[in-house]
């Protein structure tokens, strides 16, 4: 650095003594400052050693009351000594130190008041390739030649008046560039040389070098900085990253083969975005991975696939032998200055062949039944799904957005059950045949617009809602039984056809003002208006006798609801406390109408709706909150409609439109804890809801144990859940032990054969992880006991806890030669269930993959799924006085030899999407 | 000479060197100043699991520090908002209390909630001066730069004007009290808002930390490069920088 000496001296002064010792010797520099007059000494002058060679402080001192100084503190070196004060122009001397001249005096040094500077101005201009716009320099790229691969740092070095140094750093006409901006944006990050070293030449329309005021006044740099600004050519705005993967067996091993296949593909161009994505597969792997959804963009197959940033288990389907297909296409722009408009089209194809088999046991306070089932189920699901969203801010207080969406739903299901029934004794009393078939299609759209106003005073907002949701949905139904009867030897058959067509319209109006009162407290007022109208017409045509309508299965029924709803709630809020209370008043005025039989059932509610919270905050790692909520649901158009399902003929359903709204109060608690240092860490967390008027099914068992239901209100059902987990980490991380527990209470009351039947379930679970963690290795041992303790006031019989234990283990394994090997095996202990379902399964996955390349974006890995052969979809269900285990046939093992290749413009190597975990 | 005269000459010098002193003092030795830091989070985490909880609308983050100081102690302390703000944790709050005259220094870094104490001696940075100057609050500051390492630089504005050689986020060491601390990149900006001349009360000044343990930056650094990077999520993150030592 080159400092502007208003005055300077060079200092020699040869002191003529030799000395011998080198190693200790420092500089010792001293002196006294006056000011102009030469007479009174100046105190607390500020006095710099500034070394010449690279500008390094080397030592600085204040003068003394007498205006003296003294520097010892550094070796001998060249270097400006400044002597500076308020209100005086500053002085610097140029001293030649070395061991030989390393005392310096300066016994006077006068400093002079202030005069003013001149700035010298730089005025510079060429020929039309280089010319002045305003303030702003700007070079015509083209006119500079370059070669045919260079870079912009290439092209730099040719513009006269800039120049690039060894480390990129860019001047112009001697003044250092602060900042590279590409089209006025900044490149990737803070490095400027990012942008010179990486953007291709040929890209470049325009080199503009202008100053400019820091954007905000509270920015540190200087105030006016000097800027590189980069216009591109429209070509060069464009880049893509992708990925393709296929992987199958050939038929190796049986003989359809198992494939997947997933291409992932992101184009973006300026503002605008492109992705592109396929999957496609027979495996259970049914949806990308929640890493790919994020880094494409694919927000709504993210929201669909119900996976989660914490919870990403939902890639696979595990209800039956599935094939999936899913493609589609996302866009978005942006326009204006803050304009954000996209759209997405997604095709879903999946089929699935599902075969179950059930063994339930039916418990009534005097005897018992059985039913083996054995279901065969084939489904073919296509859907059509189209998104739009616009949002921009109106005004810098005015913020709008509308989010139309429709969905196109076609369905094919084909539904064979077997199922035998026997009595206490073990003895067939019935089997029956049922054949159900059903196409449906439906289009359904769910839309939103919001529009959010802010205002002058902080806090204060205004937001209008608007939701619609809706739907119409046709299907078409054939159902063939046969039943025959043992006891009395007899058969009865059933043929029909049928139709079920439904519609729904739900409107939402929501307004919501937020008021402040202080800075600490703020009201909150909103007001809901609701308008609902569902409509279900079901026929019923009797095959056998020439398809004519039965009219006991045959109905149409509607229902109208309008709900006005207001709340207000206030909010104390500080950095530690946060505390909310209020109140909703809600009237809901339904009319249930059969529109064969005529008859309305009017209905009218009112009901309050308070709410409580409170959260503790001590810090940001420890927080504390306990939440009380109260709100009502309707019951669904088929609990309401009142007249009988059949689709199974030995288990009928009957809505009830007698049926009211439920009220539901639910109390949450949490509590969790977390030490950065140590990585200690606490979870814990209790829920507790009662139920009142809620759906309880009322059921009538006949002589076989075939049944109908009805749904009937009920006071009482009560859930409560309490979980805690915590992880303490030893041996410096490397391991970490997670013990974690879980207990429910679960009570609610259904009816059997009118005689109310109270069901308790209690159910405790446990396990302790272990997680060991080395550099390129990685391994997670757990396990999970749980045990399950129904108990049901009619029958004793069905009081039978169960138990299941599941051991599980990991190991990810980073080799040399970027060959990667991973493994997950889980065993689970299944017992106390009925005979044939107590199964041990151990399930075996193991991957070993190999990346080729500089980039590593290639690689080959073979996978072996359930490598036992052993995997089993095994559940029981206790539900009131029914215990039903389940088995579901699923895909076990198969083998899989994967390709995967990742690419980007760049040819640089593609980032997989780390989790936090 | 006469004795006498030479005596009045000598009291009037010396009466009018204390005056000119009175009067011309015009140096700052003790005071509060508020800093206000500006952080670009965008620029500030590389991480690209961070950036993808960074937009438009939260990049920017304003915080306001407290910083009370005299010639031997400087006190740089958080003024913790009414209300946490969701991206809170992105940013450090630590305060530092510099001793001068001990060559001390007791920081207490916040990690997400848990104070940890820091005592060490104070840091020896290689300032290299500038001649570029400009007013901050009203004092006239020079800026001084400090190459930290390869790929970060950072500015700092001092003002010979106010004597001590502190300030704020635990810089020190130039021949002044510094006014304005920057990243290069601008992804951190601490600025003076007001600087008041003023003698601070002593709880202000001191921190009793009771029974807490203290480490060194030494230790401290060690202590979590060797644990943190165990951590399943914390390979290829750089946390001693990250969570403390973002300067």
């Amino acid at each position: 650095m080159q400092f502007k000496l208003l005055t300077f001296f060079f200092v020699f002064l040869f002191l003529g003594i030799f000395v011998p010792n080198i190693n200790a010797q420092k500089m010792n520099v001293s002196g006294r400052v006056f000011d102009s007059t030469g007479i009174n000494p100046i105190e607390k002058a500020s006095v710099l050693a500034v070394r010449f060679k690279d500008s390094l402080l080397l030592g600085f001192t204040r003068t003394d009351f007498t205006g003296n100084f003294r520097l010892n503190s550094f070796p001998p070196d060249s270097f400006t000594l400044i002597i500076e004060y308020k209100g005086y122009d500053e002085k610097s001397f140029f001293i030649f130190g070395n061991n030989s001249n390393n005392e310096i005096n300066i016994p006077t040094i006068k400093l002079s008041a202030k005069s003013k500077d001149l700035e010298e101005i730089v005025i510079f201009s060429n020929k039309s390739a280089i010319f002045y716009r305003g303030d702003t320099l700007v070079y015509a790229a083209d006119s500079f030649k370059v070669n045919e691969n260079a870079v912009v740092e290439d092209l730099l070095k040719k513009l006269p008046g800039i120049k690039v140094d060894d480390n990129g750093k860019i001047s112009s006409q001697g003044k250092d560039i602060s900042k590279v901006l590409v089209d006025g944006d900044e490149f990737f990050g803070s490095d400027p040389t990012i942008a010179t070293k990486n953007l291709g030449a040929k890209g470049v329309e325009s080199v503009q070098i202008y100053e400019k005021d820091n954007e905000n006044a509270k920015a540190g740099e200087d105030e006016k900085i000097q800027v590189l600004d980069l216009k591109l050519k429209d070509s060069a705005k464009k880049g893509y990253f992708g990925k393709v993967s296929g992987a199958s067996d050939f038929g190796a091993f049986e003989e359809t083969a198992f494939y997947e296949g997933e291409l992932l593909f992101n184009k973006f161009s300026g503002k605008q975005k492109l992705s592109v994505f396929l999957l496609t597969s027979n495996t259970p792997k049914s949806n990308f991975k929640f890493g790919d959804m994020n880094k494409f963009g694919l927000e709504n197959e993210r929201n669909n696939s119900g996976m989660s940033m914490w919870n990403q288990n939902g890639q696979g389907n595990t209800s039956g032998v599935p094939r999936t297909l899913k493609t589609g296409i996302y866009f978005s722009d942006k326009f204006g200055k803050t304009g954000k408009i996209g759209f997405n089209y997604s095709y879903y194809e999946s089929k699935l062949a599902a075969y179950s088999s059930s063994l339930s046991q039916y418990f009534l306070a005097d005897s018992s039944y059985y039913t083996d089932d054995s279901l065969q189920n084939n489904s073919i699901n296509k859907s059509h799904r189209i998104n739009f969203n616009v949002s921009m801010n109106l005004d810098s207080l005015t913020y709008l957005e509308i989010k139309p969406g429709i969905t196109y739903d076609i369905a094919t299901t084909e539904n064979q059950t077997a199922s035998s029934f026997l009595g206490e004794t073990s003895l067939k009393s019935m089997e029956t045949f049922i054949n159900n078939n059903n196409d449906s299609k439906g289009i359904s759209s769910n839309s939103e617009a919001i529009l959010r106003r802010k205002f002058k005073k902080p806090k204060r907002e205004l937001e209008l809602k608007y939701l619609l949701v809706a739907s119409n949905n046709e299907t078409d139904g054939t159902l063939t039984n046969s039943t025959i009867f043992y006891q009395t030897p007899d058969t009865a058959l059933i043929n029909q056809t049928k139709i079920n067509d439904n519609s729904s319209t739900n409107q939402f109006g929501i307004v919501t003002y937020t008021e402040p009162l202080s800075k600490k407290v703020k009201l909150q007022f909103e007001y809901l208006y609701e308008n609902g109208f569902m409509k279900q017409n079901r026929k019923t045509y009797d095959a056998l006798l020439g398809g004519i309508e039965i009219a006991t299965l045959s109905n149409t029924f509607d229902n109208i609801r309008q709900q006005h709803r207001g709340t207000a709630v206030g909010i104390f809020e500080n950095r530690k406390h946060t505390i909310t209370g209020g109140l909703g008043f809600r009237n809901i005025d339904i009319q249930n109408r059969n529109l064969v039989s005529n008859i309305t059932i009017p209905q009218n509610f009112n009901n309050f709706l308070p709410q409580f919270s409170y959260q503790y905050k001590p810090s940001i790692s420890k927080r504390l909150s306990l939440v009380y909520t109260t709100n009502s649901a309707q019951p669904s158009i088929n609990e309401l409609q009142p007249v009988q399902d059949n689709s199974n003929p030995n288990r009928i359903q009957e809505g009830n439109p007698d049926l009211t709204p439920n009220y539901v109060h639910m109390v949450r608690f949490n509590f969790n804890t977390w030490s950065a240092m140590s990585g200690k860490y606490i979870w814990s967390g209790a829920t507790a809801s009662l139920t009142n008027n809620a759906f309880a099914n009322s059921t009538i068992y006949d002589a076989f144990g075939r049944t109908v239901s009805k749904t009937e209100n009920v006071n009482g059902n009560m859930f409560v859940t309490v979980f805690a987990g915590a992880g303490y980490p030893l041996f410096k991380r490397k391991l970490e032990i997670a013990p974690n527990m879980n207990a429910t209470y679960n009570k609610y009351t259904n009816f059997i054969n009118n005689q109310e039947n109270i069901t308790q379930n209690t159910s405790i679970s446990g396990g302790f992880d272990f997680e060991i963690n080395f550099d390129s290795l990685e391994i997670k041992v757990g396990n999970n006991f749980s045990y399950t303790n129904p108990v049901s006031s009619l029958s004793s019989v069905s009081n039978t806890p169960f138990t299941s234990q599941t051991y599980s283990f990991d190991i990810s394994w980073q080799l040399p030669f970027h060959i990667k090997f991973k493994a997950d095996a889980d065993y689970t202990i299944n017992s106390r269930r009925a005979q044939g379902f107590n199964r041990n399964i151990f399930v075996i996955n193991t991957e070993i993959s190999k990346s080729f390349t500089k980039t590593e974006n290639f690689i080959i890995g073979i996978s072996g799924n359930d490598l036992l052969n052993q995997n089993l979809n095994l559940q029981r269900q206790v539900n009131g006085n029914v215990i039903t285990d389940n088995y579901t046939r699923i895909i076990s093992r198969y083998f899989l030899l994967r390709l995967t290749y990742k690419f980007n413009n760049n040819k640089t190597k593609e980032d997989e999407f780390k989790g936090w975990h | 000479m006469n004795s006498k005269v030479g005596i009045k000459l000598t009291f009037f010098l010396f009466f009018f060197t204390w005056f000119a002193n009175i009067f011309g003092q015009q140096v700052i030795t003790h005071g509060k100043i508020v800093f206000e830091r500006r952080t670009n989070l965008e620029k500030r985490y590389k991480d690209g699991r961070m950036k993808r909880m960074i937009n438009e609308t939260n990049k920017i983050k304003m915080e306001s520090f407290s910083f009370y100081f005299n010639d031997t102690i400087s006190v740089f302390k958080p003024i913790l908002a009414n209300e946490e703000d969701p991206m809170g944790w992105m940013t450090s709050k630590n305060s530092y209390y510099q001793q001068l005259n001990e060559n001390s220094q007791l920081i207490v870094f916040n990690l997400f909630g848990q104070n940890i104490y820091i005592k060490d001696s104070l840091p020896t940075r290689s300032w290299k001066i500038t001649e570029n100057k400009r007013t901050i609050c009203g004092y006239e500051c020079r800026k001084a730069i400090y190459q930290k390492n390869d790929s970060t630089r950072i500015y700092a504005w001092y003002s010979p004007e106010i004597t001590p050689s502190v300030g704020p986020e635990g810089f020190c060491g130039l021949p002044g009290t510094i006014l304005g601390v920057a990243t290069e990149d601008g992804g951190i900006i601490y600025f003076a808002k007001t600087v008041e001349i003023s003698t601070a009360k002593k709880e202000d000044l001191i921190l009793e930390i009771g029974k807490n343990k203290t480490l060194t930056l030494a230790e401290l650094k060690r202590k979590i490069e060797s644990e943190m990077s165990n951590s399943s999520w914390g390979k290829g993150m750089n946390f001693f920088e990250d969570l403390f030592r973002w300067l």
